[in-house]
């Protein structure tokens, strides 16, 4: 039995959190049981002891004793929200790793096309999203080493925050029950330095690359015959809204609200568009929710994501 | 149009929903029939005893309880037979009861607890229903114009006159009238039946028409799966609220019985009252389900 | 054997065991002392097949690779653990049994307000309890006590369908036993019992019941949805419809965090009644203790979303979520402290029921103090769904909980079967639980830190000797609570026969005989005292 280890920072912060919680909940413990010994002895029935008078105005050390716990406690909950927040805000210029859980394995997809079964590879001092979705049922994507995990969920996107400085191998576990062979759902966590990983990349297995995979898909799910975006021709009779330069900019939505076109936007506009309608647009789109696996999505997502704005592209929002 | 479905499992299982409810209506009206005579006599501090010990700082009333319990010059209500010592009213007071006004504010107070519990329960699939409507909006409201608006609005009706019929025929047996209290039942009976019935014949209409949810459901296109939802929404709610009232009709038919015998008196009257409050607690379920099935997403686009 | 050799009193000395002894007298009783009874044995018998489902998931961890079950077994196993714990012995325990004993006593009644609906509840336990045990036997359900879609609904291979309408039953009638005593407490009080004289036991059970009441039809709706989903095979939390696997989570936490507090504060009640009784003295803080009870029914409508820190709910609703069970934490902290002060000063005797009392105040504050864990969102996310959570939940749950029942069961037992249990057999049990106890659970905590997952059959080899450790302590809990099984059955044949008031207790249900008449009292009685009045040494002077 060894000491779980502390891949990053965030680790660490959350073993301080851990820490004191123990130590103070061993304090109170002390005070407790301390507490009782004395009395039991002190005040058996055959004790012989003079107990003299009882307090009297016992409110007073009700609203004393009180007043502390819910005092400590706001700060314990201060520090553990403080610290969840920080933990899920998006940072800028990610590297985006997808992942697809189904019964009972993990499915990791690199940008650079690399697959892998049960295992992810991350460099250091870098922030990773990982992006998880599910094909059946509920999953969750725990690694202890990072004191982080999220549940996954079917037809939807959760984004889960890494940064690691400690290169080595931690445990990657499916934390919520998912059907029979749930507890076989695990796999690594693998953490290499900059060039390590850089080399690891090349040699597993580079595709053309998600881009380019998604690209021609794309073509085949006829999703160009709508959104004309560099395809000679166009000539669609259906006005659809632009994917150049979609990626993160803001879309009006036809409730008047804006939203930014990150994964989870273009994810779910592909399969249940009718659910948020660009501003101005009819909702015509078909859905293609059990038509396209998640797969093939996180290949069509990188191919949009590469779409950049055209020069002289009619402003389209 | 679409052909007659063969029998599935799930038209054979909204079959056996009147068996389920019919048992528990009369499994429960026989609960409340076989009491315990009185064997001891009730027990009884008097209140004179009570003021005579300055110690005894004795529950607090209000005013309004005050008059309910039937104090010298209150009226209150069981007015006269409030305290009363006449065997045919005692007999129906429990051994752990002061009084029959003890007794029935008692009762009272229990099912009013009880139909809190079932608001309760009703509750979780109204937040359902809004969540859903939340975040698909277009297509609950499409799903909802395939609901036949008339045969909602006869049950309405029919529901409504039951509960004034039945509230009745309560006030009638406050006077001691058994005879119209269990003409009152039986038209309730009757309006209650009536209302089943046109809900039997609305869903053996709608899976005419293929509204069950499942594969081969009748709205294709984007909106198919919240439009499922919706119906699935429609069948549970009403499926319930029919359940409810299959139970409510074994009850009321019970009152109808018991009034046949002149089973009940002046003096006490509870189960009467207690099946009236169960009977407007169907009803008001109704008024619910109603607008939220029928009404709410009909006008406009 | 007639009821009266069993609990040695002659005829002139009759009693609810004795009046009446056909089948049919117990089955159709509406006495609510035989109906605890009744209870008591079906809690009992569900008791130990779900400790047997325990005692096999022990076994099994005892290697890595699971040692006596294959995954899918196991799942069934543990599903049927939680199931048959939680809906079968733990949400009714206390009330059930001795809450239907002793509540008319206590109030100067001579039933509860509804006998027959009461019969009706055991009834209703009864066929919602079969009907989930012929599910869990006939071949089981591997879904975890927790049913979370769309596992439950779409994927798993079992009789979902059948446990769910055993455990909508159960439900019922829990909201039948809630209703009754709610109404009990009202309307059915002694003159002068007013409600700052009720023992503590009735306003904890009081609040008990009003979540039994407002919580448990959120549950039952979310069984039907499911049946709904499975009979019909529709999705209404399918995401391919557009529906939502995590509106099954609220509406089923909704209901599953005010039940843990069903579980709990009925204990509470028995503690506040020990260590009153035993320490010769009235209660320090009473009106605290009282409204602590009340503010943690209510505030445990509003905490439900702690279970879903990391499911995918808004951060900001997590944050609120947890701050409000960081303060649901406040009022049983308070009780803790009231329980210490009541000990202050007093007269201590360490009878079994006292010796249960302490080892809870010990065991939940425990339970308790890792509350705060999981309370908190940042330490949560790394605790949540790992051996941590099952300590913290066993902790109270085990530890103090079924401390809190047993020692209820002995401060009652001459009450209700007019026999003494052997003193020196309750105390070695009080002392084997909380250590075998201690032994099992608590080298889970650091299982859960190191990062053991919950509901894995077969873990990572560096964690098997806690693993070991935990399974020792497993089989020392077991031995350890057939022990009162052993000498209460004996007690029954050959215990001394009991007084009236062997405690020397306050309290009205003291003033009876025991084993209680069947209607309770001769004559109404008259309270005048305020609650737990034990006159001291220096006010015994005036007298």
């Amino acid at each position: 039995m060894t000491l779980l280890p502390a891949a990053s920072a965030y680790a660490r912060e959350v073993d301080w959190l851990l820490v004191s919680l123990l130590g103070i909940s061993l304090l109170v413990l002390a005070l407790v049981l301390g507490l009782m010994a004395v009395y039991v002895v002190r005040y058996r029935y055959d004790s012989g002891l003079d107990r003299g008078a009882l307090a009297t105005k016992t409110w007073r050390i009700e609203v004393a004793w009180t007043a502390a716990t819910l005092l400590g406690f706001f700060g314990l909950f201060i520090w553990g929200a403080n610290l969840f927040v920080r933990m899920y805000q998006p940072k800028s210029d990610p590297l985006t790793i997808n992942v697809i859980a189904k019964q009972w394995m993990w499915k990791i997809e690199y940008p650079g096309g690399q697959r892998e079964i049960n295992a992810l590879h991350i460099p250091t001092d870098r922030d990773v999203q990982l992006l998880l979705t599910s094909e059946d049922v509920i999953h969750d994507f725990g690694v202890p080493a990072f004191r982080v995990k999220r549940d996954v969920l079917p037809g939807r996107y959760e984004a889960l925050w890494l940064r690691s400085d400690r290169p080595g191998t931690y445990h990657l576990f499916c934390d919520q029950f998912c059907g029979t062979d749930h507890a076989s759902m695990v796999g690594t966590v693998t953490v290499m330095s900059g060039p390590d990983y850089q080399k690891w990349l090349e040699s597993n297995g580079a595709s053309v690359g998600l881009v380019v995979e998604g690209h021609t898909l794309f073509i085949k799910y006829g999703c160009g015959g709508c959104h004309q975006n560099g395809l000679s021709g166009g000539g669609g009779t259906v006005r659809a809204p632009s994917l150049n330069g979609l990626y993160n900019s803001p879309v009006p939505l036809s409730d008047g609200s804006t939203v930014i076109a990150d994964d989870r936007y273009i994810h779910d506009s592909i399969l249940y568009p009718q659910q948020q309608i660009v501003a101005s647009y009819a909702p015509v789109m078909p859905s293609f929710n059990g038509v396209i696996s998640e797969e093939e999505l996180v290949k069509i997502i990188a191919y949009v994501k590469s779409l950049a704005p055209r020069v002289a592209e009619a402003s389209t929002p | 149009m679409s052909s007659a479905r063969p029998a599935t499992r799930r038209s054979r299982f909204l079959a056996l929903l009147p068996g389920l409810g019919l048992f528990t209506g009369f499994l429960v009206a026989w609960l409340s029939s076989t009491g315990r005579e009185r064997e001891t006599p009730p027990m009884h501090v008097g209140r004179t005893e009570a003021r005579r010990h300055p110690q005894l700082r004795t529950q607090r009333r209000s005013a309004v309880l005050r008059l309910r319990r039937g104090e010298p010059g209150s009226g209150g209500y069981y007015g006269a037979w409030a305290g009363s010592t006449d065997p045919q009213i005692v007999r129906h007071i429990e051994f752990q009861y002061e009084g029959m006004q003890h007794q029935a504010e008692t009762a009272l107070s229990g099912m009013w607890l009880f139909l809190t519990t079932e608001v309760v329960f009703f509750g979780g699939l109204f937040l359902l229903y809004m969540v859903y409507r939340l975040r698909h909006l277009d297509g609950i409201a499409e799903a909802s114009r395939h609901t036949e608006l008339w045969i909602g609005t006869v049950n309405t009706v029919l529901l409504l006159t039951s509960s004034a019929v039945f509230s009745y025929g309560v006030g009638r047996i406050k006077e001691g009238d058994n005879r119209r209290l269990f003409w009152a039942s039986v038209v309730t009976v009757g309006l209650g039946l009536a209302f089943l019935l046109l809900k039997f014949y609305e869903w053996w209409d709608d899976l005419q028409k293929n509204l069950f949810p499942g594969p081969g459901f009748a709205i294709t296109g984007s909106h198919s799966g919240s439009a499922q939802l919706f119906w699935s929404f429609y069948f549970i709610g009403t499926g319930l609220h029919a359940i409810h009232m299959i139970i409510g009709i074994g009850l009321v038919a019970w009152v109808a019985w018991s009034a046949r015998r002149q089973r009940y008196l002046a003096g006490w009257f509870t189960p009467v009252e207690v099946v009236g409050l169960y009977w407007s607690f169907v009803d008001m379920v109704w008024l619910v389900l109603f607008p939220t099935i029928y009404l709410v997403d009909r006008v406009g686009s | 054997m007639s009821a009266a050799g069993l609990v040695g009193l002659d005829a002139a000395h009759d009693n609810y065991l004795t009046d009446e002894k056909t089948i049919g007298s117990w089955l159709l009783t509406t006495d609510h002392k035989r109906i605890a009874l009744l209870y008591f044995a079906s809690i009992t018998a569900f008791f130990f097949l779900g400790g047997a489902a325990a005692a096999l998931m022990r076994l099994n961890l005892l290697t890595p690779n699971g040692l006596i079950v294959d995954h899918e077994t196991y799942n069934r196993l543990f599903t049927m653990h939680g199931v048959i714990m939680v809906w079968f012995f733990l949400v009714p325990a206390i009330p059930v049994t001795l809450g239907n004993f002793v509540t008319p006593l206590m109030i100067g009644a001579r039933d509860l307000a509804f006998p027959r609906i009461n019969l009706m509840s055991w009834y209703l336990f009864m066929a919602g309890g079969i009907i989930a045990l012929v599910g869990l036997f006939a071949g089981g359900v591997d879904t975890g006590w927790t049913f979370y879609t769309p596992l439950s609904t779409q994927y798993a291979k079992g009789y979902v369908t059948l446990v769910c309408c055993g455990i909508i039953l159960s439900g019922y009638s829990s909201i039948a036993t809630g209703l009754n005593f709610i109404v009990t407490i009202h309307k059915l009080r002694a003159p002068g019992m007013t409600w700052y004289r009720l023992p503590l036991f009735l306003w904890s059970l009081y609040a008990t019941s009003v979540i039994y009441v407002l919580a448990t039809p959120v549950l039952a709706m979310a069984m039907v949805l499911i049946l709904f989903e499975r009979i019909f095979r529709v999705g209404v939390f399918d995401p391919a419809l557009g529906g939502d696997p995590l509106l099954f989570q609220h509406l089923f936490w909704f209901y599953s965090h005010p039940a843990v507090y069903i579980m709990i504060l009925p204990g509470f009640g028995v503690v506040s009644e020990v260590i009153t009784a035993f320490s010769r003295k009235s209660i320090f803080g009473y009106r605290f203790i009282a409204w602590s009870s009340v503010s943690i029914a209510v505030i445990s409508f509003f905490v439900w979303g702690h279970h879903m820190f990391v499911a995918g709910t808004s951060l900001y609703s997590s944050v609120v979520f947890s701050l409000l069970s960081f303060i649901v934490a406040v009022p049983s902290a308070i009780k803790v402290f009231n329980w210490l002060g009541t000990l202050h000063k007093g007269f201590i005797h360490f009878n079994a029921p006292m010796l249960y009392a302490l080892g809870f105040i010990g065991l939940f504050t425990m339970g308790g103090l890792t509350g705060l864990f999981v309370a908190s969102l940042g330490a949560d996310v790394h605790l949540h769904d790992t051996y941590f959570v099952v300590a913290h939940f066993h902790y109270i749950m085990v530890g103090a909980m079924v401390s809190a029942f047993f020692a209820g069961l002995h401060y009652w037992w001459p009450k209700i079967t007019g026999r003494m249990y052997p003193e020196v057999w309750g105390q070695i049990a009080a002392v084997m639980i909380f250590f075998g106890f201690n032994l099992t659970f608590f080298p889970q905590f650091i299982l859960g830190y190191e990062g053991m997952p919950r509901r894995y059959g077969s873990y990572a080899p560096e964690y098997q000797v806690l693993n070991v450790l935990s399974s020792c302590g497993s089989t020392i809990l077991a031995v350890a609570y057939l022990l009162p099984l052993t000498y209460l059955t004996w007690s029954l044949f050959r215990g001394a026969s009991a007084p009236a008031n062997p405690w020397a207790a306050t309290g009205l249900e003291w003033q009876t005989q025991s084993p209680p008449r069947t209607e309770n009292f001769s004559s109404t009685p008259v309270v005048t005292d305020p609650p737990y009045y034990y006159p001291r040494p220096e006010e015994r002077q005036h007298v």
